[in-house]
């Protein structure tokens, strides 16, 4: 019974330094992603950023979340699942359900169709599309709203990057109105950050770290399952 | 003076080696077992001991689990006008890392603890449950479910179930027998009614831990009694099957319930946006403060898994649960005594 015990602690406490650590890792993407966001205000097409703010800043942190999940994301991720096997191999197959896998899913079709427009999201090579046979482990994947708009291609990325040439161009009279743009832009970002990324909660269309956290639950109730059957 | 008993060395004071292999990380402390970091063997069970109440009077009716604090505590006028013995004990609980463990509601091992002792645990957590109500605005509706006045009469059923195991010491065979098999009955009856009141708060989700906490030390306190009684009555196999099922019936109730839960419960009651340095300083400051609940949560389950541990021991060497426990009451100068596996 002990043993057992014992076992179920060490996995609970991996799950949670994993999740928290996933917590903190997402927000410092957030964090970096709205700090570049202020690079990106002086050049922006005004008229377009005034009718539609929200797509704005879609466009502008969704390529940054893509890049994260696929980057630093995916190195802590393979870093848990080691952890993990260290607690007992045993728990390697459960483990591999958190590791770089060939992509196949929504996000792979995603990024695709992003690739061919000419952005920069090709060899997604991503856990989170990942499928074990042996479990049917829910798909991790980008939120809906930013599979559709990374989908949409280059096209949105020319937006914001409109030359600073147009903005220094503009009237003085306009500066007031610029400014209030800027906040707007900036409000639409948080906006986007707190559905997309960090929550609150939701059941539909869960932002990234609620699935993330999802997902360590999920593999370590399969490792207290695969602790129950052979202690 | 206890090594003697039970005609060797079964049961025997805390060797200074074994604090040390604790200190020096050799050994590592999982509930009453002490194991080989390096095979994950079991070294010895640790075992409560009459010794525990003195330690325990040191606390009055006030929390017994204080803590860090309880080293400071100890430090105090009483130790330093001479209680040196007293003094001995809490520093031997404090190098194993089970001071909390043994002064709470969890206990080490197969409670041996005499009425004194189990009374101020009680009183420890009906204090909590009475603190309940001043919360009551800002609870869930779950919690505010589950009625003060009953739980406190459980409470008061388990005090009484506490005496009645402690009068049985004092009893002849026979009448001792059947006493204890009563308080098993009882303890049995209390113990899913403390079960019922956690599994309701619970179900509010982690940040309703605080409030099931004292339906989970009133469910530990019954575990432990229940055991405690089968173990003196001679019921060993059923005694290690209720420590099985008390060690599942906690682990079913908090044992998906981690630190991550804790410390995302008391960020949600925050107002700190997210995607901010301000979030992340919010975050590491739930993650701090979430720390000592984490750790009592682990630590009752641990203390429930490991309670019949040594139960198994015991039967193989031949020698009877009663005389074992009874050898365990009778040292009055240690809190914890062992039983080396070897």
């Amino acid at each position: 019974m002990w043993q057992l015990a014992a076992s179920r602690h060490a996995i609970i406490v991996w799950r949670d330094d994993y999740r928290l650590r996933t917590a903190v890792l997402v927000n410092a993407a957030a964090v970096n992603a709205l700090a570049g966001l202020e690079a990106q205000l002086a050049a922006v097409d005004t008229i377009d950023a005034l009718r539609a703010p929200d797509a704005f800043a879609a466009r502008y942190l969704q390529p940054k979340l893509a890049a994260f999940m696929r980057e630093d994301l995916a190195v802590l991720l393979d870093e848990s699942a080691g952890a993990l096997v260290a607690i007992d191999p045993g728990f390697s197959e459960v483990a591999d359900t958190l590791r770089g896998k060939p992509p196949g899913t929504a996000l792979v079709s995603a990024t695709a169709e992003a690739s061919a427009d000419g952005t920069s999201e090709r060899s997604a090579g991503n856990w989170f599309t990942s499928k074990i046979p042996s479990f049917s482990a829910p798909t991790l994947t980008l939120p809906k709203m930013v599979r559709e708009t990374l989908a949409s291609g280059a096209a949105m990325v020319e937006q914001i990057h409109h030359s600073a040439q147009d903005v220094i161009a503009s009237a003085t009279t306009h500066a007031r109105e610029t400014t209030g743009l800027h906040d707007r832009l900036r409000a639409a970002a948080r906006s986007e950050v707190r559905r997309h990324w960090l929550g609150p909660e939701t059941e539909t269309d869960p932002p990234l770290l609620q699935q993330l956290d999802a997902r360590f639950d999920m593999v370590a109730d399969k490792a207290r399952a695969h602790a129950e059957g052979t202690i | 003076m206890i090594a003697s008993l039970l005609g060797g060395a079964l049961l025997r004071e805390v060797p200074e080696a074994l604090l040390v292999g604790v200190k020096s990380g050799q050994y590592s402390v999982y509930g009453s077992i002490i194991k080989s970091v390096s095979n994950g063997q079991i070294v010895g069970h640790l075992q409560e001991a009459g010794g525990l109440s003195k330690l325990a009077g040191m606390f009055g009716s006030g929390p017994l689990g204080l803590l860090a604090g309880g080293v400071q505590m100890v430090q105090n006028e009483q130790i330093k006008s001479g209680i040196g013995r007293i003094e001995a004990g809490m520093g031997m609980l404090q190098s194993l890392g089970v001071a909390n463990l043994a002064l709470g509601a969890a206990g080490i091992g197969v409670s041996v603890a005499g009425f004194a002792v189990v009374s101020r645990k009680i009183d420890h957590v009906k204090k909590a449950v009475e603190t309940l109500a001043d919360r009551m605005d800002v609870l869930s509706i779950e919690v505010r479910a589950v009625r003060q006045d009953l739980v406190a009469a459980d409470l008061d059923d388990l005090r009484a179930l506490a005496w009645a195991m402690d009068e049985g010491w004092k009893l002849g065979d026979s009448a001792a027998e059947r006493r204890w098999h009563g308080v098993a009955t009882d303890a049995l009856r209390l113990s899913a009614r403390f079960e019922r009141h956690a599994a309701r708060i619970l179900a509010a989700g982690p940040i309703a831990l605080p409030a099931a906490d004292p339906m989970l030390d009133g469910l530990s306190l019954a575990g432990s009694l229940r055991v405690a009684s089968l173990s003196a009555a001679g019921e060993v196999r059923a005694a290690q099957d209720a420590a099985n099922e008390g060690a599942r019936d906690i682990d079913a109730l908090t044992g998906r319930i981690g630190h991550a839960d804790l410390t995302k419960a008391k960020l949600a009651t925050w107002k700190a946006e997210s995607g901010t340095q301000a979030w992340f300083e919010a975050l590491t400051q739930a993650r701090k403060l979430t720390i000592p609940d984490t750790v009592r949560l682990r630590e009752r389950e641990a203390a429930a898994a490991t309670r019949a541990a040594p139960l198994v021991a015991i039967e193989e060497k031949g020698i009877s649960a009663r005389d074992w426990l009874a050898a365990a009451r009778e040292e009055t100068v240690s809190p914890l005594l062992v039983m080396m596996n070897k």
